[in-house]
């Protein structure tokens, strides 16, 4: 088990650290919230993690007409890892998506549950008719495209969070003690937390798109 | 020519490797189109505010996330040329 662990690379150990954190954090709260009654006012991360889930839930009824109860809790599921994910530098571990294994196993899942969700949704005969709009002869463009905006998608990631680092490793490499507080002013804050956020409410936002695109008419 | 550059590359290593980085470099470029298209999304964002102030919240979020995407073939120039640089 111990070995199993040591010989994966950061980037691995730090994805399974942070799955860890959500279970146990996301427990907690699942529990903090089951406990509420009707009149009680929640506080602290209660009140936190409910208006999270407002927000989501209010993001998938523009987006989604009849499907949007099976859907949201799995993206917003994909939402909190990427958020944690990507300012995960500041606590001290490598950002998992600067491995390219975990940003290409990104791109896989979108691939997979947008397929699946469409074969299941739509009827394979009627999935088959809309890859072959406007005729039969785009049916290869079509398919391309349907392959290359999941990849898109983690090779953003990866290209975000890998420059990130490798601009951080630059910075602390070359200079002593002004690259902390440079770090700390300026790197950390712009390259960890924002682009790490955004990038996450741009992966969450194009997979809600692509999956909507796919599933409802 | 192209006879000229196999043996260049069979007998010297620092031949290829500097290729690689001199591609790096071009690949790099990639950057003006990014810069160019977050720039135009920026100042229509500025031109959008100034007819409608009060739609300033979700002009700026409209913005970024338009930003992060069209940063996304600037990232790929980025990749291209990290891989030219670490991997060759």
């Amino acid at each position: 088990m111990i070995d199993y662990y040591v010989a994966l690379s950061d980037g691995l150990k730090s994805s399974l650290i942070i799955t860890l954190f959500l279970m146990i954090s996301t427990a907690i709260l699942g529990l903090r919230v089951k406990r509420l009654k009707t009149a009680d006012v929640p506080g602290g991360m209660t009140l936190v993690a409910i208006m999270f889930v407002q927000f989501v839930n209010d993001f998938m009824r523009d987006f989604f007409t009849k499907h949007w109860k099976i859907f949201t809790p799995y993206l917003m599921t994909i939402l909190l890892f990427l958020l944690f994910a990507n300012t995960a530098s500041l606590a001290g571990l490598t950002a998992p998506l600067s491995n390219i294994n975990v940003a290409l196993g990104f791109s896989a899942l979108a691939f997979g549950s947008i397929q699946i969700a469409a074969l299941v949704i739509h009827k394979p005969v009627k999935r088959m008719k809309g890859l072959m709009e406007p005729y039969a002869l785009f049916l290869p463009i079509n398919l391309i495209g349907e392959m290359s905006t999941p990849f898109a998608m983690g090779l953003r990631l990866f290209g975000n969070l890998l420059s990130g680092s490798i601009i951080g490793i630059i910075v602390y490499g070359l200079t002593s003690w002004g690259g902390i507080v440079f770090g700390a002013f300026l790197l950390h804050p712009v390259f960890d937390i924002f682009f790490g956020a955004i990038q996450a409410y741009v992966y969450f936002m194009l997979f809600t798109i692509f999956l909507s695109m796919a599933i409802e008419e | 020519m192209g006879n000229l550059f196999l043996l260049a590359a069979e007998y010297n290593e620092f031949f290829a490797q500097g290729l690689a980085l001199l591609g790096a470099g071009i690949a790099v470029l990639t950057g003006i189109g990014p810069g160019i298209g977050q720039g135009y999304a920026a100042g229509k964002a500025v031109e959008a505010l100034g007819r409608q102030p009060e739609a300033e919240g979700s002009i700026r979020t409209l913005m970024i996330t338009g930003q992060a995407v069209a940063e996304t073939t600037g990232l790929y120039g980025l990749i291209v040329s990290i891989i030219l640089i670490f991997a060759s």
